[in-house]
C-alpha cells in the first residue's frame, strides 16, 4: 500500500501535470502563512523577501513538474516547498544560528541534499532584460502561444483545441514561426 | 539552417532523442560552428519564454486575494505559552545570533606561469602603481596598465556558507580576485553562459591575471569583433595587453593606435597614455 504522504504528492504533481486548474493557487494559499511565519523565525529579512521566497518555491516546484524533471517525492509536498524556500532565502540572507529542535525541512535537506537545485538566476542581469524586452516585442498571440507549449509543457493537440486551429500541422508551423521571430528579435537584440 | 536541423535542435533541448541521435548532436555541436550558434539561439529563445513564464506565474500568484490561514487565532494561547518557554530557553542558553560572517577574501594567487616576467595581479578595481615611463619593459608596462575588468553588477552577495550556482561560483572567485579558481569554475558553467560574451571577457581576464596572456588572446581576438559593441570595445583594449603581455610589441601597438582614434572607445585614454609610454 502507497504511503498516504507520498500519495498525496503524486496526486498533487499529477494534477499539475494534467492541468487541473486552481491546484498550485491552492499549494501556494495552504502552505504560505506556514513559511511566512517558519522562515520569519529563521532569516533576518523583510516579509516581502519572504514572500518573494515562498513565490519562487511554489514556481520552482511547477517548473519541476511541468518539465517532467520532478514526478515523485520523498517527502511531504509542504516539506519540498519549504526547502526551496529555505534554499532560496540562504542565498541572499544570514540565517539565524541556534535552533533547539530540527523539523522536517532540516531533515529533508539533510538526508537529500541534491533534493532541491535553485536555477532560477544563473544568467547575466543585462541577458535576462534583453530576453524579457525580446518577449515583450513579439505579438500577444505568439506569446501566448510559445508560453502555454515551451513553459507548460501544453500538447500540440490540446494547443490545436484551445486555439482554434485546423490541424496540428497549423499549429506547429505557427509555432516554428513564432519561434524563428523570437530568434530574429533576440539576435538583434544582442548585435546592439 | 534547415528544416531537418531546426527539428533535431528543438528536440535535443526536449530531450527526444535517442542516444546515437543525442550523440550525434553534441559531436556537431562541438565541430560545427554554425550549427552551435542555433543551438545557441534556440536555447536563448527558450530561456526567453521561461523567463517571461515565470514572471507571469510569480505575478499571478501575487495578484491573487490572500486566504485568511483557518483557524489561525484559534491556538494562541498556546502559541504565546510557546513563545514563552523559547523565550526562557534563548536566556539561559547565550549563544551568538548569527553565523560568523563570511572570512575575508583571500589574496590572489599566482600560479606557474605560461610566461615568464609577468608581474602578479590585482583584484578587479584596484589599481597598479604607476611606473616609470621611461626604460620598462612590456611586461612592465603591462603589470602597470592592466587592471582586471570589472563593473557594479559582478559583485555578489554570496555567502560561503549557502548552496551557489555555477555563475555566483565563478564570479565570487573572480571578484575576489581568486583568478585560478575562476579559470577552474568556468568549465563548470553551462554552454550558454560560457559562450556570453562578458563571461569570455572575464575569463580573458582571470587568464591575463595569471599570466597566461597567449590563451588570453586566443580568447579575445574573436571577442574583439563581436556584434557586441560594448564587449567588443573591451575586448580590443585587453587584446592590445595581452600582445604586449606577450611581447608582440608592434601588434599591441597597431590595436593600441585603433583605439586611440576610436572616440567611442572607453579607453581611449589609457591607449593614448601606454602609446606614448612605447615610445
Amino acid at each position: 500500500m502507497q504511503n498516504p504522504v507520498t500519495k498525496f504528492a503524486q496526486e498533487t504533481i499529477s494534477a499539475l501535470r494534467d492541468g487541473q486548474p486552481g491546484i498550485l493557487e491552492d499549494l501556494y494559499d495552504q502552505f504560505r502563512p506556514a513559511f511566512l511565519a517558519w522562515a520569519g523565525k529563521r532569516f533576518r529579512t523583510t516579509p516581502g523577501d519572504l514572500e518573494d521566497a515562498w513565490q519562487d518555491a511554489v514556481v520552482v516546484f511547477y517548473e519541476k513538474v511541468m518539465s517532467g524533471r520532478l514526478t515523485a517525492l520523498n517527502c511531504t509536498v509542504r516539506t519540498y516547498l519549504f526547502a526551496v524556500g529555505y534554499k532560496r532565502l540562504l542565498k541572499n540572507y544570514r540565517k539565524i544560528n541556534r535552533f533547539l529542535w530540527q523539523d522536517a525541512v532540516d531533515k529533508a535537506l539533510k538526508n537529500n541534499p541534491e533534493l532541491v537545485l535553485i536555477d532560477l538566476d544563473d544568467i547575466w542581469e543585462e541577458e535576462r532584460d534583453l530576453l524579457l524586452a525580446a518577449m515583450e516585442q513579439i505579438s500577444p498571440r505568439c506569446r501566448d502561444l510559445l508560453l502555454k507549449r515551451y513553459y507548460e509543457e501544453t500538447s500540440i493537440e490540446e494547443l490545436m483545441q484551445r486555439f482554434e486551429y485546423a490541424s496540428h500541422n497549423s499549429v506547429s508551423v505557427t509555432l516554428a514561426n513564432c519561434l524563428a521571430n523570437l530568434k530574429k528579435i533576440i539576435q538583434e537584440k544582442s548585435s546592439t | 539552417m534547415n528544416e531537418q536541423d531546426r527539428l533535431l535542435i528543438e528536440r535535443y533541448y526536449r530531450q527526444e532523442l535517442t542516444e546515437a541521435e543525442r550523440l550525434s548532436v553534441e559531436q556537431r555541436l562541438a565541430s560545427d560552428p554554425a550549427f552551435r550558434a542555433a543551438a545557441q539561439l534556440h536555447e536563448k529563445a527558450i530561456g526567453a519564454i521561461r523567463l517571461w513564464g515565470r514572471a507571469d506565474l510569480k505575478k499571478r500568484l501575487a495578484d491573487r486575494p490572500l486566504k485568511r490561514e483557518p483557524g489561525s487565532r484559534k491556538g494562541l494561547f498556546v502559541h504565546v505559552l510557546l513563545l514563552l518557554a523559547v523565550v526562557v530557553a534563548w536566556w539561559i542558553w547565550p549563544a551568538p545570533l548569527v553565523d560568523a560572517p563570511a572570512p575575508a577574501p583571500a589574496p590572489p594567487t599566482v600560479p606557474p606561469v605560461d610566461t615568464p616576467a609577468l608581474p602578479p595581479a590585482a583584484p578587479p578595481g584596484r589599481s597598479q602603481p604607476a611606473a616609470s615611463p621611461k626604460t620598462i619593459p612590456a611586461a612592465e608596462l603591462f603589470a602597470s596598465t592592466f587592471k582586471p575588468y570589472t563593473e557594479a553588477s559582478l559583485q555578489v552577495t554570496v555567502r560561503d556558507n549557502t548552496p551557489q550556482t555555477p555563475l555566483n561560483t565563478f564570479l565570487q572567485s573572480y571578484t575576489r580576485g581568486q583568478y585560478d579558481q575562476a579559470i577552474a569554475s568556468f568549465e563548470l558553467l553551462p554552454a550558454t553562459l560560457k559562450d556570453a560574451p562578458k563571461t569570455q571577457l572575464l575569463l580573458a581576464n582571470a587568464l591575463l591575471a595569471t599570466r597566461q596572456p597567449v590563451r588570453a588572446a586566443a580568447i579575445l581576438a574573436p571577442l574583439s569583433q563581436s556584434a557586441h559593441a560594448k564587449y567588443a570595445a573591451d575586448g580590443r583594449w585587453y587584446l592590445a595587453l595581452s600582445q604586449l603581455a606577450s611581447g608582440e610589441l608592434s601588434r599591441a601597438r597597431a590595436a593600441l593606435e585603433l583605439i586611440r582614434a576610436d572616440a567611442s572607445s572607453s579607453h581611449q585614454a589609457e591607449a593614448r597614455d601606454l602609446l606614448k609610454k612605447l615610445q
